[in-house]
């Protein structure tokens, strides 16, 4: 059952990381250094939210952490635009994570199982809900009660047969983003090397080298559990869990 | 149902809580006829363990019966009588697929907790701290099993409960730290504990043909079981100036051929080293009370192996230099129980292995708190407290 789509069009990568044309509402109003402690503390929480779990305390670390960061991230506060407060310079600098993970299967079948449009909503679902995939094109969302909503849409621009697929959000996508997953044998009996590599471009502008160190913890942790999550479904059909059974309270 | 809970230090209690439920495709629910106290129990109810949480359910050694079956589960049935390993094993990744089960890469739902402590993360395990998974524990009515195939083994008719209870865990701990010692005719092995491990660890190191077996412990009744259950020798540590002098005297100034540490990061010792251990241990200076496992590094023969049951956290004043200079070779794992307790129920099945013993005291789960105290405390020559909910 395999669903591989037709590639795409290749977007130029430039062009899909070319900043996008603002709109008056997220105009950058916060300071530098200031955005840098709000995506840090906003990576902090994010990171105690994914370990807690989907518990009441991790969902609320989750909606501060997240809404913290896409403060950092976009360097607009709703709370200053009401204020007319905007002091904002403007750094370069673009995070990004790459990680890596051995799974016991050959590449042409993980390359397979990554493309099925199943998959990816079930290792990505601690990121953001996949609301629609047909096969080439991607549209995810994350919504934050009462705080904000953020969807945006991705596309598969370059694919090779079972070794590497690579994605890039669209231009109107409010958190820019572009990654790939490459596949290599693994010496011996042990599989395949699989490789997730992912690049974020803060929109307006970019927070520097310590901002997006600070950053690299959140990718780095959304990466790990995402290649965990591949991992387990495709050596045993299942992703551990404790839905429904935890062990405490 | 009814469960003993986690809520603090030296805080347990018998609460009402959820009934589990089938989740993934693989997961079968026991009905728990039998579950026992494990020493590394009392590393998180005294506090020297994270990642606990107020409200967890513990418990890891366990027996039962199958009530409900998920729906890509193969050999197990309704109604089976199954004994079940306290590590959570897929069986399908390359560590499970290399016998080495407690390194399964598929079933801690937590690894990014365990991740930064160990650099890669391990199996899960129920009902022990959420960074081996979050897992309910097996002191409760009833317990989800994941991976159910892999996971729980049919026990044979004409064995009772308290026969085989002791394979979910202590037995297969110890016979894995016998068979580390790879034994050869005329080997002499030292075992520091006469627990549920200690004894486990001894009994198989005679089964796999060891000349003599040492046990090491303080407390009478467990000495006694040693020498009475095991057909050990034993040392009372509390009533020779040095284990190490000892040792040394019994075997003809050689040393053993194997040490085993099969106590963990509460040791029990004497004089100045105990106290500077305790002291640090109490301000939270250091993980552990380390003196068994650096008696048992001295007392090794030069060349021997030194086997760790024990569990520890980041010890100090550990002596690598000495086990450097001897060539020791160090064998440590958590239980492979996979691996193991097949031939445990063949030991059992011909007689030449039953555990029973350990089963010193026996409560309702209703009176696990107590149960606990008396373990802990080793009051009335307690080894393991059973519970039958």
């Amino acid at each position: 059952m395999s669903t591989i789509a037709e590639p795409l069009q290749p977007v130029p990568r430039n062009r899909s990381l070319s900043r996008r044309p603002r709109r008056q509402s997220n105009d950058i109003n916060v300071g530098d250094t200031e955005r840098l402690g709000s995506v840090a503390a906003g990576a902090a929480l994010l990171g105690l939210a994914l370990i807690r779990g989907r518990s009441l305390t991790g969902i609320g670390m989750a909606l501060l952490g997240g809404d913290l960061i896409y403060r950092g991230f976009t360097g607009h506060c709703a709370v200053y635009e009401a204020m007319g407060v905007d002091r904002a310079p403007l750094e370069d600098g673009v995070p990004e994570v790459s990680r890596s993970i051995t799974i016991g299967k050959p590449p042409d079948e993980l390359y397979r199982a990554w493309r099925n449009p199943d998959t990816l909503a079930k290792v990505m679902s601690h990121v953001a809900d996949l609301v629609e995939n047909d096969g080439g094109r991607q549209r995810w969302r994350l919504v934050v009660p009462g705080l904000s909503r953020l969807e945006w849409e991705s596309r598969i621009i370059e694919e090779r047969d079972g070794s590497l697929v690579r994605w890039a959000s669209t231009p109107a996508s409010p958190i820019r983003n572009e990654g790939s997953v490459e596949f290599r044998p693994a010496p011996g009996d042990r599989g395949t090397e699989v490789k997730l590599h992912i690049r974020f471009d803060p929109p307006g502008g970019s927070l520097g080298r310590a901002a997006a160190r600070a950053l690299a913890m959140l990718p780095k942790m959304a990466a790990e559990k995402a290649l965990r999550g591949f991992k387990s479904l495709v050596e045993t059909g299942e992703i551990p869990t404790l839905k429904h059974n935890p062990a405490a309270r | 149902m009814r469960a003993l809970c986690w809520n603090g230090v030296n805080d347990l209690r018998v609460e009402t809580v959820p009934d589990p439920d089938i989740v993934n495709p693989h997961d079968v629910i026991l009905r728990v006829t039998m579950s026992t106290t494990c020493g590394s129990d009392l590393h998180f109810i005294d506090g020297y363990i994270p990642t606990m949480r107020a409200g967890d359910v513990i418990g890891h050694e366990f027996m039962g019966a199958v009530v409900d079956v998920g729906r890509e589960v193969k050999s197990v049935k309704k109604d089976d009588r199954v004994v079940v390993p306290s590590f959570i094993c897929c069986g399908t990744c390359w560590y499970c697929q290399h016998d080495l089960w407690s390194l399964c890469d598929n079933t801690n739902p937590k690894s990014e907790m365990q991740e930064p402590l160990l650099g890669y993360p391990t199996a899960g395990i129920y009902g022990y701290t959420h960074a081996f998974g979050g897992y309910a524990g097996a002191h409760a009515q009833y317990v989800r099993v994941p991976f159910a195939d892999t996971d729980c083994f049919k026990v044979p008719e004409g064995l009772a409960d308290e026969q085989v209870l002791f394979f979910s865990d202590a037995g297969p701990t110890g016979y894995m730290g016998a068979e580390f010692c790879n034994i050869h005719r005329g080997d002499t092995v030292a075992v520091w504990g006469c627990g549920g491990v200690g004894l486990m660890a001894q009994k198989s190191a005679y089964l796999m043909g060891a000349e003599r077996v040492i046990g090491i412990d303080r407390f009478p009744e467990r000495l006694a079981l040693a020498r009475e259950k095991v057909g050990a020798e034993t040392i009372d540590y509390t009533a020779v100036d040095s284990v190490p002098e000892a040792l040394r005297e019994m075997t003809g100034g050689r040393g053993p051929d194997a040490c085993i540490d099969a106590v963990g990061m509460e040791a029990h010792g004497t004089g100045i080293a105990h106290a500077y251990d305790r002291v640090k241990q109490s301000l939270y200076m250091e993980t552990d009370r380390g003196q068994a496992l650096r008696e048992a590094i001295l007392a090794c023969r030069k060349g021997g192996t030194l086997v760790i049951l024990g569990v520890y956290g980041m010890m100090d004043k550990f002596p690598v230099g000495v086990i450097m200079n001897k060539g020791l070779t160090v064998r440590t794992a958590q239980q492979h129980g996979q691996k193991y307790v097949p031939r445990l129920l063949e030991h059992a099945a011909r007689g030449e292995l039953d555990p029973s013993y350990l089963a010193t005291h026996r409560f309702s789960l209703e009176d696990a708190p107590r149960g606990y105290r008396m373990f802990k405390e080793k009051q009335d020559g307690c080894v393991r407290a059973v519970f039958v909910p």
